[in-house]
């Protein structure tokens, strides 16, 4: 008898190995299966867990909702973003493959992606709105920005900044910051992005950050940091009582978008149907739950005035790198 | 670190968390118990697996694999003289012969207390240090980053079993690798040949798997033959034995477990360092030296409590700095990243009922370890009697989707297959693979801090070093410890432990 349970036991134990794997082939396969109705692909250029990511999985079932057809999220981080960002390029519009992402598709060229072009996506929608902040750790001894500037003027030298990589957005917003305060910044990379520049602010390695208030929540709760204005022209949901650069005599601005893009070429007729779900998906009550809960500034835009927008940036980045080079 | 810190963890337990930890647990001793079959290779493969999970389940079902392997290489360098896992090296050394005398009940019986034991010690160290290094370590700046990832660095070339000589290419060949991609600070693409998916660098956990899944599959599939048994020794008897004994083991115990703890807590150093470790200086201490290596129970405690107890050191660096204790928890780290979530001293202010949940999930698990073990040992005995190839295509499709599921790309089997071919050769040239994974992960971390220091130091490269004695002294500690790990076998004539390490595996591995 002990023998059989014995074996009972040994076959039970490889069953539940092979089962695991099995479980893991099903959920991680599950995605590239082709049901007839052809479900939408919705790429992330990035892993899982990060902004993006949330973003476009609370966007999925009101959307689905709305096109009543599957969509399907799937990560692809592979080549910093370069791989996703060429699935859409190279692919034909009835393709179905959905796209999410900030101003960083712009930046991209400039970044050591030079293949990345523009006219090959077709943007979608809009929907969050989000700004740069310039944050200095909660201990340092200004409470608005026109005593930082003067500090910083004061002082003179450089005062050091945390960017997110060469060319990538906080690398802008703080060239776009330092031009309109006449500070000259000394510009340090943290390459793995908001939390490591973040706690480069808060260990005293750089003096200031300008970074979304929605990517340093966590600090600015943990009172590590402090919002000392935000560079929009309307304050942001997570720190309400911060003012606007504007407000306090400043007049720059570094809004950053992040919205739905598809292939170029697409009919008018799937746009606008596209165009519509993201409208809808965006309104419902799930979705402005999860952006509140996570400081995500909601702001839907249409396909067309989106991509005048985002047309308009590409002209300024052009210029802003323009005047880097020189 | 309030109470409330070590309970909200609690919360997390849900039924599916502890099914995964049981899960989790199981597969890490089969693993360890299969010879050929290493925790780094169960880790690699199940990390990609663990994406539908929710982060606490997934991470805690790794660290039982983890903690599980550790000990269930016990189970076949008892009945058969091959360690199941390379940290079982030294408990063939008693384990086996006392095996062979029948009492192969009373040997594993003492390597599953003793395990456990040395676990749930370096849990209540972890518990007790990590948060307290993570509180210091909040203040690191680029230069202390830099010099704990270029001690550990140093470090790996001296540690490897066999020639240092090897361990440095093998270390060295991880650095260059480490190269591939974006240029930490200046965004220039380095050695990707137009490849956009190399942008981002080499996918870590696709080479893990490749060298330590696919690759361990090849040596494998070499050499099937059913393994030479004597079956009637796998019944073991009387595990509970051992505790007759346990009186006479305690200092033995407590000494392996710190051993295992700062071995694991060291950078770059692992369970079999820790065992061969523990096992010297029990042999150092013990009263009756000469009758180790021939069935003697202190034998079995001390490596078995050593490298178990390294778990607990290994993951207090990772938890605690961010930086991995060894390469298992280099894996680990693949883990956090697929989960969004970056280990690091940030992350006890993130997530810090996460943290929590990992302290009581190690602990659990030890427990685990120490039921499964006295209680159904024989049963998994019974796995060294499963056809290899069964196993090995089981394996070897993990390998496949695994690599895959990381990040939806078709490159990265390549990739996985690349490595695989790559750990083959190592293998055969007896260079030791696990250095190339310590340096794929270290290097960069070096480089990017490096830089990032230079950058801030305008110029003045000198002043600032000599600044740093004052503003920076942990760091400049490290680098002085560092200076000194690469000047002093100079001086030797040969890296003692070294020798002797070489020796005992050359010896256990017969």
């Amino acid at each position: 008898m002990e023998r059989m349970s014995g074996k009972v036991a040994v076959c039970g134990m490889v069953l539940a190995a092979v089962a695991l794997g099995a479980a893991g082939c099903f959920l991680g396969t599950k995605e590239e299966a082709k049901p007839p109705a052809q479900p939408i692909v919705f790429l992330i250029p990035a892993g899982p867990g990060g902004g993006n990511d949330l973003t476009v999985r609370a966007l999925i079932p009101g959307m689905r909702q709305a096109l009543g057809q599957e969509l399907i999220a799937e990560n692809k981080p592979a080549g910093k973003g370069a791989v996703a960002a060429a699935e859409i390029m190279n692919g034909r519009p009835e393709d179905n493959k959905l796209y999410f992402n900030s101003q960083t598709v712009l930046l991209m060229p400039y970044g050591g992606m030079p293949d990345v072009k523009l006219e090959r996506f077709q943007p979608v929608a809009q929907v969050v709105e989000d700004m740069g902040a310039i944050i200095v750790r909660q201990d340092a001894p200004y409470d608005t920005l026109p005593e930082f500037i003067a500090a910083a003027k004061r002082r003179g030298g450089k005062i050091r900044v945390a960017h997110n990589g060469v060319g990538s957005l906080w690398h802008l917003a703080a060239i776009r910051f330092s031009q309109a305060a006449g500070v000259d910044f000394k510009y340090c990379a943290y390459t793995s992005g908001g939390r490591q520049m973040l706690g480069a602010l808060v260990d005293g390695e750089v003096e200031v950050c300008v970074i979304s208030p929605s990517e340093s929540k966590p600090f600015i709760e943990a009172k590590k940091v402090k919002v000392l204005a935000v560079m929009s022209d309307r304050r942001h949901t997570v720190v309400p009582n911060v003012p606007t650069c504007r407000e306090v005599g400043l007049d720059t601005v570094f809004n950053v978008w992040r919205g739905v893009f598809t292939t170029a070429g697409v009919s008018e007729e799937r746009l606008n149907a596209l165009d519509a779900a993201v409208r809808q998906a965006v309104a419902t009550e799930e979705f402005q739950a999860f952006a509140r809960n996570n400081g995500l500034p909601v702001k839907f835009r249409g396909h067309e005035e989106f991509k005048r927008i985002v047309y308009e940036q590409r002209e300024m980045y052009a210029k802003l790198f323009g005047e880097i080079d020189k | 670190m309030s109470f409330e810190f070590y309970t909200a963890g609690w919360q997390l337990f849900t039924l599916p968390v502890l099914a995964y930890m049981l899960l989790g647990t199981v597969i890490g001793i089969i693993i360890g118990a299969l010879p050929g079959l290493t925790a780094m290779m169960a880790v690699s493969v199940l990390v990609p697996l663990t994406y539908t999970l929710s982060p606490t389940a997934g991470i805690i079902m790794l660290l039982g694999v983890y903690c599980g392997a550790n000990y269930g290489g016990s189970i076949s360098a008892t009945l058969v003289n091959i360690p199941g896992t390379p940290s079982a090296v030294m408990t063939t050394m008693d384990g086996y012969p006392l095996g062979q005398k029948g009492k192969a009940g009373l040997a594993i019986g003492t390597a599953t207390v003793a395990s456990g034991l040395g676990g749930i010690f370096s849990v209540v160290t972890m518990a007790m240090f990590a948060p307290l290094i993570a509180n210091i370590a909040l203040k690191f700046t680029s230069l202390e980053i830099f010099a704990i990832a270029l001690f550990g660095v140093t470090i790996m070339g001296y540690i490897s079993p066999g020639s240092v000589l090897k361990g440095l290419i093998s270390g060295v060949f991880g650095l260059l690798i480490g190269c591939i991609g974006f240029d930490p600070t200046t965004a220039v693409p380095r050695f990707t040949f137009g490849e956009q998916n190399l942008l981002s660098g080499v996918q870590f956990v696709a080479a893990m798997i490749g060298l330590f899944g696919l690759a361990e599959i090849l040596l494998a599939s070499e050499k099937i033959k059913d393994l030479q048994t004597r079956p009637e020794l796998f019944k073991m008897q009387n595990p509970l034995e051992c505790l007759k004994y346990l009186r006479t083991l305690w200092g033995n115990l407590l000494r392996s477990s710190v051993i295992g703890v700062i071995v694991g807590a060291v950078p770059g150093t692992g369970g079999t360092i820790a065992a061969i470790v523990g096992y010297a200086v029990q042999k150092k201490v013990s009263k009756n030296p000469e009758g180790m290596g021939k069935g003697a129970v202190e034998g079995i405690a001390a490596p078995e409590a050593a490298n178990n107890a390294c778990c607990g050191g290994a993951l207090t660096t990772l938890l605690s700095l961010g930086i991995p204790g060894d390469a298992v928890t280099a894996i680990l780290i693949g883990a956090f990243v697929l989960h969004g979530l970056t280990p690091g001293p940030m992350l006890f202010e993130s997530n810090p009922d996460l943290v929590s949940a990992i302290f009581i999930g190690m602990f659990l698990i030890q427990m685990l370890i120490i039921a499964l073990g006295l209680n159904f040992a024989q049963y998994f005995a019974k796995l060294l009697l499963v056809p290899r190839p069964i196993l090995n295509t089981i394996i070897l499709a993990l390998c496949v989707v695994g690599t895959y599921g990381v990040q939806n790309s078709i490159f990265d089997i390549g990739t996985m297959i690349v490595f695989a071919v790559l750990g083959y050769v190592m293998a055969k040239a007896s260079i030791p693979r696990a250095p190339i994974v310590l340096a794929l992960i270290l290097g960069p971390v070096m480089e990017e801090n490096l830089r990032r220091w230079l950058s801030l130091a305008e110029g003045h490269v000198l002043e600032s070093l000599a600044g740093a004695f004052t503003t920076n002294p942990i760091a400049m500690a490290i680098l002085a410890i560092t200076a000194l790990t690469l000047v002093l076998p100079l001086f030797q004539k040969s890296g003692r432990l070294n020798e002797g390490m070489a020796e005992h595996i050359v010896g256990g591995k017969k």
